[in-house]
């Protein structure tokens, strides 16, 4: 389940108290906490004057403080950062512990047919900050020695629920979520990347290969072979 | 050409299986012995949900590599680990028992999941 709080209607510590108990409870009933957190903060929005006047709007270090709080209580919770916020403050909270995000994300009603407008005043709900295109936000984040994943194979492969939990808690997961990490990014970068990005995401798809090989050089080897499969047109493919 | 085969390895499985009250144990059941009887390092059943599988139980110590993912029948898939080790007949067997399994619980009067 994933669960969250749309933040500015009330005290955020209260806010955070209150998520951070569910996840608690969460477990205690079912042995599964909360598959992620998200924290969006409250935008200004058309004909809603409360937004930009509530007493209780987020300021940014606060939202720096609720990452970290939540990156601390909950390491195995994926942290979700919206497109609300700006990009260089995107960047910074990125480093705080987050670990999925949007990118390239239109919100007015018809919005992706009007790609190049980036505000539709009359036709959406509230603002977005970072309207960088997905590539350009992908190149970013290589930039910054991450490397994106699309990868969706936990569900695929039946690692849900407690079986999830059990490589989550104890960070094992990675020997999953690295090594499907580059195959995703490795499918993005042959099929839909600007040759900039192709080539600053191979790079970074090389060093975290040279990682996976210092603790799994059985899963790298299999993963360098999924890699030449795929060059070779070969695609979906995941550990 | 597929094998149609039994083992005792196979059989053994089977009927500790069946003598279980329903799916969820005979599953775990069946993942243990082929584990223990086939040397498979991990063997775990999931259910569909929708496009997802959602895991129902399991058996086994994690390899990190691909594990082979069967259809065994009903919405359940099983899903051997370091199963590329077995002989292939051998493995044939074993997916055929795990069907049987699902299918005996699915079809007979005992509880399914």
């Amino acid at each position: 389940m994933a669960i969250g709080v749309l933040f500015g209607l009330f005290d955020w510590r209260f806010e955070v108290l209150g998520l951070l108990y569910h996840a608690m409870d969460m477990e205690r009933e079912f042995g599964v906490g909360p598959h992620t957190i998200s924290f969006p903060r409250l935008e200004p929005a058309l004909n809603t004057p409360f937004t930009t006047r509530s007493p209780y709007l987020v300021k940014d270090e606060e939202l720096k403080r609720i990452i970290a709080i939540l990156r601390c209580a909950v390491p195995y919770t994926g942290l979700i950062l919206t497109a609300r916020e700006r990009p260089e403050l995107r960047r910074e909270l990125i480093r705080l512990g987050v670990s999925q995000t949007d990118a390239g994300s239109r919100i007015a009603v018809g919005g992706y047919k009007e790609m190049e407008k980036e505000t539709i005043w009359d036709r959406q709900q509230f603002i977005i900050n970072d309207t960088r295109s997905l590539d350009k936000f992908i190149y970013d984040l290589c930039q910054d020695g991450y490397i994106p994943s699309f990868c969706t194979a936990g569900y695929r492969a039946g690692r849900t629920g407690c079986h999830f939990m059990e490589f989550a808690k104890k960070g094992l997961v990675k020997n999953f979520c690295v090594p499907n990490a580059i195959l995703t990014f490795k499918e993005y970068l042959l099929d839909y990347a600007s040759p900039r990005t192709r080539e600053m995401g191979e790079r970074v798809i090389e060093n975290y290969l040279q990682q996976v090989e210092q603790w799994q050089p059985v899963l790298a080897r299999k993963v360098r072979e999924y890699l030449a499969r795929m060059e070779a047109g070969e695609r979906d493919l995941y550990v | 050409m597929t094998s149609t085969c039994r083992y005792p390895e196979t059989e053994l499985i089977l009927q500790e299986a069946f003598k279980e009250k329903d799916l969820f144990r005979a599953l775990q059941v069946a993942a243990e012995g082929a584990c223990r009887l086939l040397g498979l390092p991990k063997v775990y059943f999931a259910r569909s949900i929708g496009r997802r599988l959602h895991h129902l139980t399991g058996f086994g110590q994690e390899i990190y590599l691909p594990p082979l993912k069967v259809n065994i029948g009903h919405g359940y898939y099983a899903f051997l680990e370091g199963s590329e080790s077995l002989a292939k007949e051998k493995r044939e067997a074993l997916v055929r028992a795990l069907q049987e399994i699902v299918e005996y619980f699915m079809k007979g009067e005992k509880r399914a999941l």
